[in-house]
Protein backbone atom coordinates (compact mmCIF):
# COMPACT_ATOMS: atom_id res chain seq x y z
CA UNK A 1 0.00 0.00 0.00
CA UNK A 2 1.71 3.44 -1.07
CA UNK A 3 0.79 6.65 -2.12
CA UNK A 4 3.75 8.13 -4.78
CA UNK A 5 3.58 11.28 -6.16
CA UNK A 6 5.93 11.75 -9.19
CA UNK A 7 6.93 15.54 -10.21
CA UNK A 8 3.43 16.74 -9.43
CA UNK A 9 3.06 20.49 -9.96
CA UNK A 10 -0.39 22.25 -8.99
CA UNK A 11 -0.65 26.17 -9.80
CA UNK A 12 -4.21 28.14 -8.69
CA UNK A 13 -3.23 31.52 -9.86
CA UNK A 14 -0.41 33.04 -8.70
CA UNK A 15 0.54 30.05 -6.05
CA UNK A 16 2.11 26.94 -7.04
CA UNK A 17 2.74 23.57 -5.44
CA UNK A 18 5.55 21.15 -6.09
CA UNK A 19 4.70 17.70 -5.13
CA UNK A 20 7.28 15.00 -5.19
CA UNK A 21 7.60 11.61 -2.74
CA UNK A 22 6.45 7.98 -1.81
CA UNK A 23 4.09 7.97 1.00
CA UNK A 24 4.41 4.14 2.70
CA UNK A 25 2.40 2.79 5.24
CA UNK A 26 2.55 4.46 9.06
CA UNK A 27 1.23 8.42 9.97
CA UNK A 28 2.92 11.02 7.98
CA UNK A 29 2.76 14.36 9.36
CA UNK A 30 3.00 17.29 6.67
CA UNK A 31 3.34 20.69 8.41
CA UNK A 32 3.31 24.32 6.89
CA UNK A 33 2.43 28.18 7.58
CA UNK A 34 -0.74 29.22 7.13
CA UNK A 35 -1.37 29.76 3.45
CA UNK A 36 1.28 27.30 2.17
CA UNK A 37 -1.12 25.16 0.22
CA UNK A 38 -1.87 22.28 3.01
CA UNK A 39 -5.43 21.92 1.70
CA UNK A 40 -4.20 22.17 -1.86
CA UNK A 41 -2.31 19.50 -1.34
CA UNK A 42 -4.69 17.51 0.80
CA UNK A 43 -6.87 17.80 -1.95
CA UNK A 44 -5.10 17.03 -4.56
CA UNK A 45 -3.91 13.61 -2.43
CA UNK A 46 -7.03 12.74 -2.02
CA UNK A 47 -7.71 13.02 -6.34
CA UNK A 48 -10.22 15.93 -6.10
CA UNK A 49 -7.28 18.17 -7.75
CA UNK A 50 -5.37 16.80 -10.68
CA UNK A 51 -1.89 18.24 -10.83
CA UNK A 52 -1.23 19.72 -14.17
CA UNK A 53 1.92 18.26 -14.34
CA UNK A 54 3.32 14.84 -12.91
CA UNK A 55 1.12 12.35 -11.60
CA UNK A 56 -0.35 11.05 -8.10
CA UNK A 57 -0.68 7.47 -7.85
CA UNK A 58 -2.83 5.30 -5.17
CA UNK A 59 -1.10 1.57 -5.34
CA UNK A 60 -3.43 -1.02 -3.34
CA UNK A 61 -5.53 1.77 -2.26
CA UNK A 62 -9.19 1.40 -2.63
CA UNK A 63 -10.85 2.95 0.54
CA UNK A 64 -9.96 6.59 1.10
CA UNK A 65 -11.37 9.30 3.32
CA UNK A 66 -10.41 13.11 3.94
CA UNK A 67 -11.58 15.00 7.12
CA UNK A 68 -11.43 18.03 5.78
CA UNK A 69 -11.36 21.48 7.94
CA UNK A 70 -14.61 22.68 8.10
CA UNK A 71 -16.43 19.48 9.35
CA UNK A 72 -20.23 20.49 8.49
CA UNK A 73 -18.86 20.05 4.54
CA UNK A 74 -19.02 16.44 5.40
CA UNK A 75 -22.71 16.25 6.61
CA UNK A 76 -25.12 14.85 3.62
CA UNK A 77 -28.10 13.99 6.63
CA UNK A 78 -29.84 15.22 9.15
CA UNK A 79 -29.46 13.54 12.73
CA UNK A 80 -26.33 12.27 14.36
CA UNK A 81 -27.42 8.35 13.57
CA UNK A 82 -27.73 8.74 10.31
CA UNK A 83 -24.55 10.91 9.55
CA UNK A 84 -22.47 8.27 11.40
CA UNK A 85 -24.11 5.26 9.43
CA UNK A 86 -23.59 7.50 6.46
CA UNK A 87 -19.51 7.14 7.14
CA UNK A 88 -19.98 3.13 7.70
CA UNK A 89 -19.01 3.47 11.33
CA UNK A 90 -20.07 1.50 14.28
CA UNK A 91 -22.37 4.14 16.36
CA UNK A 92 -21.77 3.30 19.82
CA UNK A 93 -17.67 3.73 19.34
CA UNK A 94 -17.91 6.69 17.57
CA UNK A 95 -20.41 8.45 20.65
CA UNK A 96 -17.92 6.74 23.00
CA UNK A 97 -15.02 7.71 21.29
CA UNK A 98 -15.98 11.32 20.51
CA UNK A 99 -17.78 11.87 24.42
CA UNK A 100 -21.05 12.73 22.58
CA UNK A 101 -22.89 9.28 24.17
CA UNK A 102 -26.46 10.54 24.52
CA UNK A 103 -26.79 12.60 20.91
CA UNK A 104 -28.14 9.36 19.22
CA UNK A 105 -31.32 11.28 18.05
CA UNK A 106 -29.91 14.75 18.22
CA UNK A 107 -30.07 16.75 14.89
CA UNK A 108 -27.14 17.26 13.00
CA UNK A 109 -27.95 21.62 13.04
CA UNK A 110 -28.23 21.57 17.07
CA UNK A 111 -24.61 20.38 17.77
CA UNK A 112 -21.97 22.79 17.93
CA UNK A 113 -18.79 23.45 15.45
CA UNK A 114 -16.97 21.89 17.94
CA UNK A 115 -18.61 18.60 18.75
CA UNK A 116 -19.52 18.39 14.98
CA UNK A 117 -15.83 18.50 13.96
CA UNK A 118 -15.30 15.75 17.08
CA UNK A 119 -18.41 13.56 15.69
CA UNK A 120 -17.12 13.93 11.86
CA UNK A 121 -12.90 13.39 13.19
CA UNK A 122 -14.82 9.67 15.09
CA UNK A 123 -16.32 8.79 12.09
CA UNK A 124 -13.72 8.59 10.18
CA UNK A 125 -11.05 7.87 12.18
CA UNK A 126 -13.14 4.52 13.86
CA UNK A 127 -14.35 3.62 10.05
CA UNK A 128 -11.79 1.66 8.68
CA UNK A 129 -9.96 3.49 5.63
CA UNK A 130 -6.85 2.04 3.59
CA UNK A 131 -5.89 6.06 3.26
CA UNK A 132 -6.80 8.94 5.57
CA UNK A 133 -5.98 12.69 4.99
CA UNK A 134 -6.40 14.88 7.85
CA UNK A 135 -6.60 18.78 7.24
CA UNK A 136 -6.00 20.66 10.27
CA UNK A 137 -7.74 18.26 12.21
CA UNK A 138 -7.55 20.29 15.13
CA UNK A 139 -8.84 23.46 14.11
CA UNK A 140 -11.43 24.93 16.32
CA UNK A 141 -10.77 22.32 19.33
CA UNK A 142 -10.34 22.86 22.59
CA UNK A 143 -7.18 21.12 24.29
CA UNK A 144 -9.40 18.59 25.61
CA UNK A 145 -10.65 17.58 22.44
CA UNK A 146 -7.19 17.52 20.43
CA UNK A 147 -5.96 15.46 23.02
CA UNK A 148 -8.58 13.00 22.34
CA UNK A 149 -8.46 13.25 17.97
CA UNK A 150 -4.64 12.40 18.98
CA UNK A 151 -5.22 9.67 21.46
CA UNK A 152 -7.71 7.89 18.69
CA UNK A 153 -4.90 8.82 16.03
CA UNK A 154 -2.19 6.60 17.93
CA UNK A 155 -3.97 4.35 20.17
CA UNK A 156 -7.03 2.96 19.30
CA UNK A 157 -6.35 2.06 15.64
CA UNK A 158 -3.86 0.35 15.30
CA UNK A 159 -4.68 -0.69 11.69
CA UNK A 160 -2.92 2.73 11.33
CA UNK A 161 0.14 1.11 10.64
CA UNK A 162 -0.82 -0.91 7.66
CA UNK A 163 -2.45 2.19 6.60
CA UNK A 164 -1.51 5.61 5.38
CA UNK A 165 -3.04 8.27 7.61
CA UNK A 166 -1.19 12.15 6.62
CA UNK A 167 -2.49 14.42 8.80
CA UNK A 168 -1.91 18.36 7.62
CA UNK A 169 -1.71 20.66 10.49
CA UNK A 170 0.15 24.04 11.90
CA UNK A 171 -0.74 23.48 15.16
CA UNK A 172 1.79 21.69 17.13
CA UNK A 173 0.36 21.25 20.41
CA UNK A 174 -1.09 18.65 20.84
CA UNK A 175 0.06 15.91 17.86
CA UNK A 176 0.16 11.83 17.60
CA UNK A 177 3.59 9.84 17.51
CA UNK A 178 4.16 10.05 13.83
CA UNK A 179 5.98 8.13 11.78
CA UNK A 180 7.38 10.03 9.01
CA UNK A 181 8.02 13.95 8.80
CA UNK A 182 7.22 16.00 5.63
CA UNK A 183 7.38 19.88 5.80
CA UNK A 184 5.50 22.64 3.10
CA UNK A 185 8.44 25.37 2.30
CA UNK A 186 8.13 27.91 -0.54
CA UNK A 187 5.42 26.02 -2.66
CA UNK A 188 7.38 22.56 -2.47
CA UNK A 189 6.83 19.60 -0.29
CA UNK A 190 10.15 18.22 1.42
CA UNK A 191 9.87 14.35 3.00
CA UNK A 192 12.31 15.54 6.44
CA UNK A 193 12.98 12.02 6.95
CA UNK A 194 11.62 9.65 9.87
CA UNK A 195 11.33 10.01 13.15
CA UNK A 196 13.46 11.36 15.39
CA UNK A 197 16.12 12.16 12.98
CA UNK A 198 13.91 13.95 10.49
CA UNK A 199 13.72 16.49 13.80
CA UNK A 200 16.89 17.89 13.08
CA UNK A 201 15.80 19.55 9.51
CA UNK A 202 12.52 20.47 10.81
CA UNK A 203 11.70 24.82 9.96
CA UNK A 204 8.74 24.93 12.31
CA UNK A 205 8.85 27.22 15.36
CA UNK A 206 7.72 24.75 17.88
CA UNK A 207 9.53 26.28 21.29
CA UNK A 208 9.92 22.60 23.79
CA UNK A 209 11.62 20.88 20.27
CA UNK A 210 14.03 23.78 20.04
CA UNK A 211 14.54 23.88 23.92
CA UNK A 212 15.40 20.17 24.22
CA UNK A 213 17.64 20.37 21.00
CA UNK A 214 19.16 22.99 22.26
CA UNK A 215 20.13 21.07 25.22
CA UNK A 216 21.44 18.38 23.18
CA UNK A 217 18.25 16.27 23.80
CA UNK A 218 15.94 14.48 21.42
CA UNK A 219 13.14 13.26 21.93
CA UNK A 220 11.84 9.90 20.55
CA UNK A 221 8.69 11.68 18.77
CA UNK A 222 6.64 14.82 18.82
CA UNK A 223 3.72 13.83 20.77
CA UNK A 224 3.43 15.66 24.20
CA UNK A 225 4.48 12.16 25.82
CA UNK A 226 7.91 11.84 23.85
CA UNK A 227 8.46 15.59 24.61
CA UNK A 228 7.76 15.01 28.44
CA UNK A 229 10.05 12.24 28.62
CA UNK A 230 12.97 13.94 26.95
CA UNK A 231 12.49 17.37 29.16
CA UNK A 232 12.98 14.66 31.96
CA UNK A 233 15.92 13.74 30.95
CA UNK A 234 17.45 17.35 31.28
CA UNK A 235 16.88 16.75 34.41
CA UNK A 236 18.93 13.83 34.90
CA UNK A 237 21.43 15.47 33.25
CA UNK A 238 22.09 18.36 35.24
CA UNK A 239 25.23 18.06 37.39
CA UNK A 240 24.28 18.16 40.85
CA UNK B 1 -10.09 43.24 -18.66
CA UNK B 2 -8.61 45.50 -16.16
CA UNK B 3 -11.24 47.94 -15.67
CA UNK B 4 -14.36 47.40 -13.64
CA UNK B 5 -15.90 50.22 -14.38
CA UNK B 6 -15.89 48.99 -18.05
CA UNK B 7 -16.33 45.55 -17.36
CA UNK B 8 -19.56 46.44 -15.43
CA UNK B 9 -20.97 49.21 -17.77
CA UNK B 10 -20.03 46.94 -20.66
CA UNK B 11 -22.42 44.09 -19.02
CA UNK B 12 -25.02 45.81 -18.06
CA UNK B 13 -25.52 48.04 -21.61
CA UNK B 14 -25.43 44.50 -23.57
CA UNK B 15 -27.50 42.79 -21.39
CA UNK B 16 -30.02 45.43 -21.86
CA UNK B 17 -29.62 45.70 -25.20
CA UNK B 18 -30.10 42.19 -26.11
CA UNK B 19 -33.12 42.01 -23.92
CA UNK B 20 -34.93 44.23 -25.91
CA UNK B 21 -33.67 43.29 -29.28
CA UNK B 22 -32.57 40.24 -30.65
CA UNK B 23 -30.63 41.70 -33.22
CA UNK B 24 -28.74 43.75 -30.32
CA UNK B 25 -28.62 40.24 -28.99
CA UNK B 26 -27.05 38.82 -31.80
CA UNK B 27 -24.40 42.00 -32.28
CA UNK B 28 -23.61 40.91 -28.47
CA UNK B 29 -23.29 37.51 -29.12
CA UNK B 30 -20.90 38.50 -31.81
CA UNK B 31 -19.30 40.69 -29.34
CA UNK B 32 -18.96 37.52 -26.94
CA UNK B 33 -17.21 35.28 -29.24
CA UNK B 34 -14.90 37.70 -30.79
CA UNK B 35 -13.53 40.12 -27.43
CA UNK B 36 -14.36 37.97 -24.34
CA UNK B 37 -11.13 36.33 -24.22
CA UNK B 38 -12.51 32.97 -23.26
CA UNK B 39 -10.36 30.53 -22.65
CA UNK B 40 -10.97 26.82 -23.90
CA UNK B 41 -10.64 25.13 -20.68
CA UNK B 42 -13.05 22.18 -19.77
CA UNK B 43 -14.55 24.79 -16.97
CA UNK B 44 -15.74 26.87 -19.20
CA UNK B 45 -17.01 24.11 -21.85
CA UNK B 46 -19.06 22.89 -18.46
CA UNK B 47 -20.45 26.51 -17.76
CA UNK B 48 -21.47 26.64 -22.01
CA UNK B 49 -23.27 23.18 -21.48
CA UNK B 50 -25.17 24.42 -18.68
CA UNK B 51 -26.33 27.65 -19.77
CA UNK B 52 -27.38 26.00 -23.06
CA UNK B 53 -29.04 23.23 -21.36
CA UNK B 54 -30.75 25.71 -18.87
CA UNK B 55 -31.92 28.54 -21.48
CA UNK B 56 -32.63 25.48 -23.71
CA UNK B 57 -35.40 23.81 -21.19
CA UNK B 58 -36.85 26.84 -20.85
CA UNK B 59 -37.30 28.17 -24.84
CA UNK B 60 -38.97 24.38 -24.74
CA UNK B 61 -41.60 25.56 -22.72
CA UNK B 62 -42.13 28.90 -23.84
CA UNK B 63 -42.37 27.16 -27.18
CA UNK B 64 -44.77 25.00 -26.37
CA UNK B 65 -46.80 27.83 -24.79
CA UNK B 66 -47.08 29.65 -27.92
CA UNK B 67 -44.51 31.82 -26.85
CA UNK B 68 -41.49 33.52 -29.42
CA UNK B 69 -39.14 30.97 -28.31
CA UNK B 70 -36.00 31.84 -30.93
CA UNK B 71 -36.40 35.13 -29.73
CA UNK B 72 -36.24 34.30 -26.41
CA UNK B 73 -33.57 31.57 -26.59
CA UNK B 74 -31.31 34.31 -28.39
CA UNK B 75 -31.72 36.90 -25.80
CA UNK B 76 -31.61 35.14 -22.29
CA UNK B 77 -28.49 33.30 -23.67
CA UNK B 78 -26.76 35.89 -24.62
CA UNK B 79 -27.43 37.89 -21.35
CA UNK B 80 -26.12 35.00 -19.38
CA UNK B 81 -22.85 34.53 -21.33
CA UNK B 82 -22.26 38.42 -20.99
CA UNK B 83 -23.24 37.80 -17.34
CA UNK B 84 -20.77 34.91 -17.65
CA UNK B 85 -17.53 36.27 -18.92
CA UNK B 86 -18.46 39.48 -16.45
CA UNK B 87 -18.55 37.36 -13.27
CA UNK B 88 -15.07 35.30 -14.70
CA UNK B 89 -13.35 38.30 -14.17
CA UNK B 90 -14.39 39.53 -11.22
CA UNK B 91 -12.21 40.14 -8.24
CA UNK B 92 -13.30 41.31 -4.61
CA UNK B 93 -13.75 44.87 -4.15
CA UNK B 94 -14.71 45.28 -7.76
CA UNK B 95 -17.93 46.13 -7.01
CA UNK B 96 -17.48 48.72 -4.58
CA UNK B 97 -15.33 50.27 -6.14
CA UNK B 98 -17.76 50.80 -9.34
CA UNK B 99 -20.19 51.59 -6.58
CA UNK B 100 -18.32 54.08 -4.86
CA UNK B 101 -17.58 55.06 -8.02
CA UNK B 102 -20.72 56.00 -8.84
CA UNK B 103 -22.75 56.95 -6.11
CA UNK B 104 -19.97 57.98 -3.52
CA UNK B 105 -19.54 57.25 0.19
CA UNK B 106 -22.87 57.05 1.23
CA UNK B 107 -25.29 55.30 -1.15
CA UNK B 108 -22.95 53.80 -3.33
CA UNK B 109 -20.94 52.83 -0.41
CA UNK B 110 -24.19 51.18 0.84
CA UNK B 111 -24.96 49.22 -2.44
CA UNK B 112 -21.40 48.69 -2.92
CA UNK B 113 -21.13 46.20 0.65
CA UNK B 114 -24.15 45.05 -0.15
CA UNK B 115 -22.87 43.76 -3.56
CA UNK B 116 -20.12 42.47 -2.38
CA UNK B 117 -21.05 40.40 0.22
CA UNK B 118 -24.00 38.90 -2.03
CA UNK B 119 -21.19 37.78 -4.31
CA UNK B 120 -18.83 36.62 -1.58
CA UNK B 121 -21.61 34.43 -0.47
CA UNK B 122 -22.45 33.46 -4.12
CA UNK B 123 -18.44 31.64 -3.79
CA UNK B 124 -19.20 30.30 -0.63
CA UNK B 125 -21.81 28.43 -1.68
CA UNK B 126 -20.06 27.06 -4.81
CA UNK B 127 -17.21 26.41 -2.31
CA UNK B 128 -19.62 24.03 -0.19
CA UNK B 129 -21.50 22.58 -2.96
CA UNK B 130 -18.07 21.67 -4.41
CA UNK B 131 -16.72 20.25 -1.23
CA UNK B 132 -20.29 18.52 -0.19
CA UNK B 133 -19.85 16.91 -3.37
CA UNK B 134 -16.57 15.63 -2.32
CA UNK B 135 -17.42 14.18 1.10
CA UNK B 136 -20.48 12.39 -0.98
CA UNK B 137 -18.13 10.54 -3.40
CA UNK B 138 -15.66 9.75 -1.03
CA UNK B 139 -18.47 8.20 1.30
CA UNK B 140 -19.90 6.98 -1.78
CA UNK B 141 -23.30 8.45 -1.88
CA UNK B 142 -25.77 9.38 -4.07
CA UNK B 143 -27.81 12.49 -3.85
CA UNK B 144 -31.57 11.93 -2.89
CA UNK B 145 -34.18 13.80 -1.41
CA UNK B 146 -33.64 13.06 2.15
CA UNK B 147 -29.75 14.10 1.85
CA UNK B 148 -30.78 17.16 -0.44
CA UNK B 149 -32.77 18.25 2.19
CA UNK B 150 -29.83 17.72 4.71
CA UNK B 151 -27.78 19.89 3.25
CA UNK B 152 -29.79 22.95 2.00
CA UNK B 153 -31.09 22.93 5.29
CA UNK B 154 -27.66 22.62 7.22
CA UNK B 155 -26.07 25.47 4.20
CA UNK B 156 -29.20 27.82 4.86
CA UNK B 157 -28.02 27.89 8.84
CA UNK B 158 -24.75 28.21 7.97
CA UNK B 159 -25.10 31.37 5.81
CA UNK B 160 -27.68 32.56 8.41
CA UNK B 161 -25.40 32.10 11.23
CA UNK B 162 -22.34 33.65 8.66
CA UNK B 163 -24.37 36.68 7.98
CA UNK B 164 -25.66 37.19 11.60
CA UNK B 165 -21.96 36.93 12.58
CA UNK B 166 -21.03 39.51 9.52
CA UNK B 167 -23.64 41.93 11.07
CA UNK B 168 -22.44 41.47 14.67
CA UNK B 169 -18.70 42.30 13.33
CA UNK B 170 -20.23 45.49 11.61
CA UNK B 171 -22.26 46.74 14.05
CA UNK B 172 -18.96 46.14 17.08
CA UNK B 173 -16.80 47.93 14.65
CA UNK B 174 -19.01 51.16 15.03
CA UNK B 175 -20.94 50.79 11.22
CA UNK B 176 -23.99 52.67 10.80
CA UNK B 177 -24.38 54.63 7.33
CA UNK B 178 -21.43 54.65 4.43
CA UNK B 179 -17.83 54.87 4.84
CA UNK B 180 -14.67 56.30 3.46
CA UNK B 181 -13.11 54.51 0.99
CA UNK B 182 -11.16 55.69 -2.14
CA UNK B 183 -11.42 53.38 -5.22
CA UNK B 184 -8.54 52.95 -7.63
CA UNK B 185 -8.62 51.55 -11.07
CA UNK B 186 -6.20 50.14 -14.42
CA UNK B 187 -7.33 51.00 -17.46
CA UNK B 188 -5.74 48.79 -20.27
CA UNK B 189 -5.92 50.62 -24.03
CA UNK B 190 -7.10 46.54 -24.73
CA UNK B 191 -10.71 47.72 -21.88
CA UNK B 192 -11.05 50.98 -24.22
CA UNK B 193 -11.71 49.33 -27.29
CA UNK B 194 -13.73 46.34 -26.23
CA UNK B 195 -15.87 49.20 -24.56
CA UNK B 196 -16.30 51.25 -28.11
CA UNK B 197 -16.91 47.64 -29.68
CA UNK B 198 -19.63 47.65 -27.36
CA UNK B 199 -21.14 50.29 -28.19
CA UNK B 200 -22.97 49.59 -31.85
CA UNK B 201 -25.23 47.26 -29.89
CA UNK B 202 -26.97 50.33 -28.85
CA UNK B 203 -28.12 51.79 -32.30
CA UNK B 204 -29.55 48.26 -33.57
CA UNK B 205 -32.55 48.95 -30.91
CA UNK B 206 -33.64 51.91 -33.43
CA UNK B 207 -32.18 51.06 -36.70
CA UNK B 208 -35.35 48.96 -38.65
CA UNK B 209 -33.12 45.98 -39.14
CA UNK B 210 -35.75 43.85 -39.85
CA UNK B 211 -37.01 46.86 -42.57
CA UNK B 212 -33.49 46.90 -44.03
CA UNK B 213 -33.89 43.19 -44.88
CA UNK B 214 -37.37 43.45 -46.16
CA UNK B 215 -36.54 45.87 -48.89
CA UNK B 216 -33.09 44.54 -49.63
CA UNK B 217 -33.84 41.04 -50.14
CA UNK B 218 -36.31 41.43 -53.28
CA UNK B 219 -33.35 43.47 -54.56
CA UNK B 220 -30.55 41.03 -53.52
CA UNK B 221 -32.77 38.25 -54.81
CA UNK B 222 -33.93 39.62 -58.19
CA UNK B 223 -30.32 40.86 -59.07
CA UNK B 224 -28.63 38.34 -61.73
CA UNK B 225 -24.77 37.56 -60.94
Amino acid sequence: MVLSIEDALITRGSFSLHINGIFPSGIHLITGKTGSGKTTLAEALIGRIVPEIGTIKCTGISKKMLAMQAAERHVTTSTVTREIASFGADRDKVLFQAGLRGYENRQILSLSRGELKKLILMCILTSHFELIILDEPYAGLDCTAKKMISDTISTTIPDFRSDICIILTHDLSSLPPVDYLWEIINGKLIFLGQMPDALFHWNMDFKPLKYLLSEKITPANIDQKSLMEAACRIRESVPE
Amino acid sequence: MQDSRIRTGVMVYLSLCAMLSVYAALYAFFWWIVCSGRTQNNKTLYNLVWIFLFTGIITLLTWYTGGDAISYFIRITTVFLIATWAYQYQKDGDLLDVSVWIGGNQLGFELGLIAEMTLGTIRIIREDVTQIRTAMYLKGQKLTISSLSAIVSLELFTLLARAMQQGDLLQSRGYKKGGTYTPEFVTGSQDIILGVLAIPAGFLLFIPVQDIFKYLLPYLCSYHF
